[in-house]
């Protein structure tokens, strides 16, 4: 990597759960308006390496920068304020209030540009502008993760964080999914993207971290973790075909 | 000596406080928030002196008849108010209260607002602290065993434990009973004691103390109530020896302990002890499974564990082994007028796994929630091996031998990772508290045989070496591996898979997909809910497509897989 600052830098994490270390001495980097996967097992410590990110734990050594600016012991409002906003896993819309609220909840720290957002976010997913007086928890699945990603974008975010999006979705489903955050991304935004479909997160990224009982223990371009065989063994499973679709 | 005669007074007091406590903890610990201890202290406290004045009944006999008062109004006022949930029981027992206080204000019997007096003073401090000492004993016995186990899981996650077999009904209502009971006997050791009893000393403070005393005290230990009764009973004396007992002080600092407690030790008392490491106690010894099974192929002791289920009938009705395990008749399901199931018709064939697929919000988990009893249909018959299941509450279904997950995880979270397996086992087990109050060891043997049971469940699923950490503290994938070593554990004859891959990379999902093989290898039947086409098309011996509520194909993975209107629907480019 050249000398350009990363948008997004984490430098030697460390969390504990109580006396466990999920999280140990990680480091990465995301440069801006890139896309960057996170990828590893179950319990490997990707969502809290997010949730340290955002603010939502506090490490027990280590630094998060924002362009180049150290947010470490900034609290997570303040983060969601300067860009740094997460879609959560497993979702998280608010299920009894309307998807219009939770949208406008988005906007919290974005009051002059609810407005703008609103009708930009209308327009990129128009199931939402149809149900925008439903309440989020009679959403399917699906648009509900399009309402997270949303609820996101009305932020504003200069780093999107997106923790298994694709998770528990339809297949066609996945498809937008991804459609989606590659013309987030496309569209000048740098995305982290944590995600356990290693094959479509690593086929849209273009760098790619793999971690392992909390450390990194692998990371390049993309396409070549695509086509390497500890990935793919780990992750990929057999009979993948390496080849692109 | 000389200590016990200057406090003898507030030392009995802690343990008829203490009583009452416990009397609150029995509720709590099923996770019912009831503020009706004072009325049933109140009831069994008129009741039992008036024996004592009117009758001269000794006292052995009036503390029976005044503890069989709580217990059975608990029980009466119980069956219509213990539907509600949370601060709807409270305001509904806080009525109840009010009501008792308002009659015993307003009977000529009961002395009216001039109280009853004067009772005989029969209780001395032994009889006090054996009546402390035989409930703190019962809540000791209680935790490790299936009743008490039960009652953690309904306080964790109702929905989830009655999945399990739970009967949640009977349970609350056992919580309630004993509660009842208890509170009884603190009345009538109340009374006996303080010689005087009038209406107000029942009142809303009453509750709110035995409340305070049960939350400072904490749930997670059943010394709590103790330490909690102990404490806040002691505290106005010390503020006495102190020369600070101004009226409103007494309110004001039990107040602010209140506050202390629920911000820096939300455990209570007991949990700080834990927290020191205090009240670290053995787990019951793991049985000689071998650690962490990398790979799920069957161990020899979990292919045990499951043939169990299908060599031991337990029901009549199941013995005949239907071929068809559910068969379900133009099943619908409207919620408001969305029509989430129209005319289902389904049957689920012994010994396959059938693949449930179909796109976000087509009515799978409608369908689950309809086969498992979560759901009452709106239309058409579902019947699971054999029985109809219209009106049968989840419990019931389960014990046909039904076992299931959830798409969004429903984990016991404050039971341990062991105890979460053990509690699936609830169907397949013998109840064990009666026998280890009286401390039979073949209830110990049972408890011990029940771990080792979720032990070797534990070890093919990959979680043994996290069996004595919270629930809670898994990662997501984890989570959903707990739940089908829980549902397991009950030897299901059906098997319901909700989603189990959902968090899961695609080499983990493969595994799940050995563990599944191998458990219909087995004779277990499975209907697997899955988004990940690879591990569907790969175990399943067959695959249903739902899309708008509707079946829209039905056959082996290929032909599916093949299928125009499921190309369209739901696999999309994904497929090839």
């Amino acid at each position: 990597m050249t000398a350009e600052t990363p948008l997004l830098e984490v430098d030697g994490l460390h969390v504990a759960y109580g006396g466990i270390e999920a999280v140990r001495g990680l480091s990465l980097r995301v440069l801006r308006g890139s896309l960057v996967t996170l990828i590893g097992a179950n319990g490997a410590g990707k969502s809290t390496t997010l949730a340290a990110i955002s603010g939502l734990v506090r490490p027990r050594a280590g630094r998060v920068l924002l362009d180049g600016e150290d947010v470490t012991r900034w609290r997570s409002t303040r983060r969601v304020a300067a860009g740094l906003v997460q879609v959560p896993e497993g979702r998280e819309v608010l299920a009894t209030m309307t998807v219009e609220e939770n949208l406008s909840l988005g906007a919290w720290h974005q009051r002059a540009h609810l407005a703008s957002g609103l009708e930009e976010v209308f327009a990129r997913f128009p199931v939402l502008a149809e149900r925008r007086r439903l309440s989020a928890g009679s959403l399917s699945g699906g648009e509900q993760q399009m309402l997270a990603i949303a609820r996101a974008l009305l932020a504003r975010p200069r780093v999107l964080l997106l923790d298994e999006p694709s998770m528990g979705l339809a297949p066609l489903l996945v498809d937008e999914v991804f459609k989606v955050i590659e013309t987030i991304r496309a569209e000048g935004t740098t995305v982290l993207l944590v995600e356990q479909n290693a094959h479509r997160a690593l086929s849209a990224a273009d760098h790619g971290y793999v971690m392992e009982t909390g450390e990194i223990v692998l990371e390049g371009p993309a396409a070549e973790l695509l086509a390497n065989t500890r990935v793919i063994e780990a992750y990929l499973g057999e009979g993948f075909d390496p080849r692109p679709e | 000596m000389g200590f016990l005669r200057t406090y003898n007074a507030v030392i009995v007091l802690i343990a008829i406080n203490g009583v009452l406590a416990y009397s609150m903890y029995a509720v709590l610990i099923a996770g019912q928030l009831s503020l009706a201890q004072a009325a049933f202290a109140s009831i069994a406290a008129y009741t039992s002196a008036l024996l004592t004045i009117e009758a001269g009944l000794p006292f052995p006999v009036v503390v029976v008849i005044g503890v069989s008062a709580g217990a059975v109004t608990a029980l009466v006022l119980g069956l219509p108010i213990l539907r509600l949930r949370g601060v709807f029981l409270a305001i509904a027992t806080l009525g109840f209260g009010e009501m008792v206080r308002i009659v015993a204000l307003n009977l000529e019997v009961t002395g009216g607002a001039q109280g009853l007096r004067p009772i005989p003073k029969v209780v001395t401090i032994w009889q006090a602290y054996l009546a402390l000492a035989l409930c703190a004993w019962f809540f000791w016995r209680l935790r490790p065993t299936r009743l008490g186990l039960g009652l953690a899981a309904l306080r964790a996650d109702e929905v989830a434990a009655r999945a399990m077999g739970v009967d949640t009904v009977r349970y609350k209502l056992f919580a309630f009973t004993v509660s009842g009971a208890m509170a009884g006997l603190s009345g009538v050791l109340f009374s006996h004691f303080t010689r005087f009893i009038a209406p107000g000393q029942f009142g809303f403070e009453r509750a709110v103390d035995a409340l305070l005393y049960a939350v400072v005290g904490g749930t997670a230990h059943w010394v709590g109530p103790f330490l909690g009764a102990g404490f806040l009973t002691f505290l106005p004396e010390l503020q006495r020896q102190l020369g600070i007992e101004a009226g409103w002080l007494r309110p004001f600092l039990n107040g602010l302990i209140l506050l202390g407690v629920i911000l820096f030790v939300p455990a209570g008392l007991s949990g700080l002890g834990r927290r020191l490491g205090l009240a670290r106690r053995p787990r019951p010894a793991a049985s000689a499974a071998p650690a962490r099974a990398a790979t799920p192929t069957p161990t020899p002791g979990s292919v045990e564990s499951v043939t169990e289920a299908v060599t031991q009938p337990t029901d009549p009705g199941v013995d005949r082994r239907p071929d068809t395990l559910v068969r379900l008749v133009g099943v619908e399901k409207d919620y408001g007028g969305v029509r989430a199931l129209a005319e289902v018709g389904l049957d689920i064939r012994a010994g396959e796994i059938l693949g449930l697929i179909g796109p976000n919000g087509a009515g799978k988990t409608t369908l689950v929630n309809a086969i498992t009893g979560l759901t009452p249909v709106t239309g058409g018959s579902v019947e699971v091996l054999g029985t109809p299941i219209r009106g049968l509450p989840a419990n019931r279904v389960n014990a046909l031998g039904v076992g299931r997950t959830f798409q969004q995880v429903k984990l016991f979270d404050d039971l341990t990772v062991r105890e979460n397996a053990i509690v699936g086992g609830h169907r397949v087990t013998r109840p064990t508290f009666l026998r280890r109050l009286v401390f039979l060891p073949a209830a110990a043997r049972d408890d011990r045989d029940n771990a080792a049971r979720a032990d070797r469940v534990l070890a093919r699923v990959g979680l043994l070496d996290r069996a004595d950490a919270p629930a809670s503290s898994l990662a997501y994938g984890d989570r959903r591996r707990l739940e089908i070593a829980r549902a397991l554990c009950g030897q299901p004859r059906l098997l319901v898979l909700d989603e189990p891959a959902a968090g899961m990379n695609h080499v983990e999902a493969q595994r799940l997909g050995a563990l599944v093989g191998a458990i219909a290898a087995e004779g277990v039947t499975v209907l697997l809910i899955e988004h990940n086409v690879r591990l569907v098309m790969s175990v399943c011996t067959r695959v249903v497509v739902l899309d708008f509520g509707r079946v829209i194909a039905d056959g082996d993975p290929d032909e599916v897989a093949r299928h125009p209107e499921v190309l369209r629907a739901y696999l999309g480019q994904a497929a090839t």
